[in-house]
């Protein structure tokens, strides 16, 4: 295994001399050109090169000198690198070339890419020169070397500010450097052909990932940080690549697809919050990794396009990515049941699954954005309210199913034409994550019995199916969904059974929608006004009050009906004195009396309007 | 001088021997026409072996010598010159007659008006003869101490001997910076700039025959200023990069 130290500099070197000779870098490679001016009349060995830097350079002195550096590579009693480990003479050369060429840089003002670039032809050469057979297809670890540096001297062409001292670029390149050794096995037949994805994972990685951070040039991360990252996402999806070809199929459009856009999500949470993400010690088989790798995996199985589109897939795998950053305890393995690896293979398939049950037409990337929504209730409560025999990622799961199938049930089953004059589906998707953001709310609604939310999303939503003359705008019931819930979230039991989900809230809504459609038949020219913002204001005058006296509602329900009707009635009769705002002064005045038992519907109109001046002053 | 330009020069000379009937043209051509059969004979030469060409080199710089201060003509004088330094060099002449040629060859190069400089090669070339000469000497000192070094620490005597012989190439690299810069115009100047890499590396491997903590400090700072003197040429490593 060649050391990381060795690559780092030879990556870091390549960069460099592909920074100053641009396209010749590529063909220098190819030909193994490099400049040799005349002999010399003295043999001078890489173990000449490195004393003459330890005579001349304090640096270099200084560095041998510390055991923990160089001086693990260094015998002192005979003044030369150490025979073992076997590359202790090529650490200490390239460290001695690198401390050289600074050196005259400073000395002579030669800018330090230049100086660098002496490093890169001589890691170069000496790769080149270990190839026995010039046509012999290099070992995997230089290939991915070059592939590495020239995958990063795409984006820092463009960027070249990337590749500044401690720049972001620098240290990803470094620590996907300095992970290559552990990534990749230096033997092409033990690799044998998973070797080309990987080279192709690499490059898409790096690219994305020097990209990002070239978008997030004002964040400073760590490289500690960036190694990990590194490590966690390539590691996994690494070993885990297939070996015989009819899999390599399907992780191929998988890989090409995802790894790009997965590594851009996963550093742009590292970006956004380092320590959160990363500020934790993580083992080899940390919850990045997993979640990474049972993407990858479950996508292959399924294809992609089935199950999950590329941005789908992306989207779920950022959501599960918030979750790892903010609650990383929900990755933790569980005593004698799964390890980090089963749970997020069990997150990604759970999710899967529903997608794939799921009625129509939640079972595509609508059912994904209800998935994100569901992963971000538990990104920002955890699981602790969870029973213990309960697993979190099967619950979210299980959440979205249950939207999903009482919204459908709720609409009457549509179909795509008319869910369509129901709603768009970014309002679609709105209206059901009103009910996720409220079990979020209330996580009784998550962990327990969904009877009563399932209840509450199917009327709104058959109320929403029966405003087919559009009565209310689609955002207008949005709205009163998002009412709704927070009404029947804090009255337990009033507005709809908690057992079997019956109730008043139910039937008050689908009331005053019957009463505002038969208001709306004349058109304008009748002068209704029950419609647009004053229904949707009395839906919730109306739940309001029965989720107090819920009993009283029940009781009253045609009563409550025959009030807005009557209301209605006088509207139209009366324009010139009940607008709107009178409408819904009225009501709100008249309900508690109804709900009193005062005898209310059998007034007259001036005597109705009458309560208006008492409504105004109580 | 290169040897084809040499034969259109004495082809020109001789055509003006013929005509005017100079012995002298005639024993230039001769003595660069030997000088250089003699150097060819010497590369064939076993190095561990006498070599009989070694000798008669030294035998042509004396020749040269004598014909160069028997010359009334400037330029022939220093063509002459330029032969005897060259062979002196080749022909292992010691140090007293290499320095007799070199300082007598350097004074007949500054009595060469400013139109005969225009092609100063001949005056490099002697300028040259003496840091060649001393190079060829210290690397045989440092070989001999390397031997003695493969077979254990160098004692005192020996470590003297890796100071002078670093001292000597000190020198010698001081040397053909100088004739660098008196006579820039030459053709010949990238033989100098490699000779003066090949002294900076010998240099350096000869201070590194000792344990490299006890390299005085002035040598480790005086062979940095050679490097920075050869790596705007030949870059930050150029004794690997220009190794044979």
């Amino acid at each position: 295994m060649v050391e990381a130290e060795l690559i780092v500099a030879g990556i870091q070197a390549l960069i460099r001399v592909g920074k100053a000779a641009n396209d010749s870098l590529i063909q220098y490679v190819r030909e193994e050109k490099f400049l040799v001016p005349p002999l010399g009349a003295e043999k001078f060995s890489k173990l000449n090169l490195i004393r003459d830097v330890y005579i001349q350079n304090e640096e270099l002195k200084r560095r041998i000198s510390r055991p923990d550096d160089l001086g693990q590579y260094w015998s002192s009693p005979d003044d030369a690198p150490r025979k073992e480990p076997p590359e202790s003479e090529e650490i200490i050369f390239l460290a001695a070339l690198d401390a050289r060429t600074r050196q005259l840089g400073w000395a002579n003002g030669v800018p330090r890419d230049g100086a660098r670039a002496v490093v890169g032809m001589r890691v170069l050469q000496q790769w080149k020169s270990d190839q026995l057979d010039p046509e012999r297809p290099l070992e995997p670890l230089p290939r991915f070397l070059l592939s590495v540096a020239d995958a990063a001297l795409e984006v820092v062409g463009a960027n070249p500010s990337l590749l500044g001292i401690g720049g972001n670029g620098e240290k990803l390149v470094g620590a996907l450097a300095a992970n290559l050794a552990i990534l990749i096995p230096n033997d092409a037949r033990e690799f044998g052909p998973q070797s080309q994805f990987a080279d192709r994972l690499l490059r898409l990685f790096l690219r994305a990932g020097l990209q990002t951070l070239s978008d997030e040039s004002d964040v400073v991360i760590p490289q500690r940080h960036l190694s990990q990252l590194t490590q966690n996402f390539l590691g996994p999806v690494i070993q885990a690549l297939p070996r015989d070809f009819l899999a390599q199929q399907s992780w191929h459009d998988v890989a090409n697809a995802l790894t790009g856009p997965a590594a851009r999500a996963a550093f742009e949470t590292l970006a956004q919050d380092p320590e959160a993400f990363l500020g934790r010690e993580f083992d080899p088989n940390n919850a990045l990794g997993a979640v990474t790798k049972a993407l990858f995996a479950e996508t292959a199985k399924v294809g992609l396009g089935t199950v999950f589109s590329e941005s789908g897939a992306i989207a779920l795998y950022r959501a599960a990515l918030g979750v790892v950053a903010d609650r990383p305890e929900l990755f933790a393995p569980r005593t004698g049941k799964a390890d980090t690896d089963e749970i997020a293979t069990s997150l990604i398939q759970s999710f899967a699954e529903t997608l794939v049950k799921a009625p129509r037409p939640f079972n595509d990337d609508l059912g994904i954005q209800l998935a994100v929504a569901a992963l971000g209730v538990f990104q920002e409560k955890g699981a602790a309210f969870l029973p213990q025999d309960q697993n979190w990622e099967k619950v979210a799961s299980a959440l979205v199913m249950s939207v999903a199938n009482a919204v459908h049930d709720g609409l009457g089953r549509p179909d795509h034409d008319v869910l369509a004059q129901l709603f768009s589906r970014g309002q679609l998707v709105q209206f059901a994550n009103v009910f996720i953001e409220a079990a979020a709310e209330h996580p009784e609604w998550i962990a327990g019995d969904r009877t009563e939310l399932m209840a509450v999303i199917r009327a709104v939503a058959s109320a929403r199916k029966s405003d087919a003359g559009g009565l209310l705008s689609a955002g207008a019931w949005i709205e009163i969904a998002r009412e709704v819930a927070t009404e029947v979230a804090a009255n337990p039991g009033r507005l709809f059974s908690v057992a079997n989900g019956d109730g008043i809230g139910a039937g008050l809504i689908a009331d005053l929608v019957a009463v505002a459609q038969a208001d709306a038949l004349g058109g304008r020219g009748s002068k209704g006004v029950l419609f647009g913002a004053l229904l949707q204001a009395a839906i919730a005058t109306a739940l309001r009050a029965a989720a107090s006296q819920s009993d009283a509602a029940t009781a009253h329900r045609a009563d409550l009906a025959s009030l807005a009707k009557r209301l209605c009635e006088i509207a139209r009769e009366r324009p010139g004195q009940l607008g709107s705002a009178e409408w819904l002064a009225l009501y709100r005045a008249l309900i508690p009396r109804i709900l009193g038992g005062e005898v209310v519907l059998g007034k007259n109109a001036d005597e109705l309007l009458a309560f208006l001046e008492q409504g105004a002053s109580a | 001088m290169t040897f084809l330009s040499r034969v259109g020069v004495s082809a020109s000379l001789l055509v003006v021997a013929v005509a005017g009937g100079g012995c002298t043209l005639i024993a230039l051509c001769r003595a660069t026409n030997t000088y250089e059969s003699l150097v060819q004979n010497q590369e064939r030469c076993a190095p561990s072996q006498p070599c009989p060409a070694t000798t008669e080199l030294a035998g042509l710089a004396a020749s040269a010598a004598a014909k160069a201060r028997a010359q009334a003509d400037p330029e022939t004088a220093v063509t002459f010159w330029r032969v005897a330094a060259d062979s002196a060099w080749k022909g292992k002449v010691g140090f007293g007659d290499m320095n007799a040629i070199t300082t007598a060859g350097t004074a007949a190069c500054d009595q060469l008006d400013a139109a005969h400089f225009r092609a100063p090669g001949d005056c490099l070339e002697i300028c040259m003869a003496g840091v060649r000469s001393g190079y060829d000497h210290a690397q045989d000192e440092y070989h001999e101490l390397e031997r003695k070094r493969s077979a254990g620490p160098l004692d005192s005597t020996d470590l003297e001997k890796v100071d002078g012989t670093f001292g000597s190439l000190s020198n010698n690299f001081n040397s053909a910076s100088g004739c660098l810069e008196k006579f820039p115009a030459s053709a010949g100047l990238d033989a100098v700039h490699d000779d003066r890499l090949r002294i900076y590396c010998l240099a350096t491997k000869d201070i590194q025959l000792r344990r490299l903590d006890d390299v005085p400090p002035a040598q480790g700072s005086r062979s940095l200023e050679m490097l920075a003197a050869v790596a705007p040429r030949y870059g930050g490593n150029p004794c690997m990069n220009n190794s044979p």
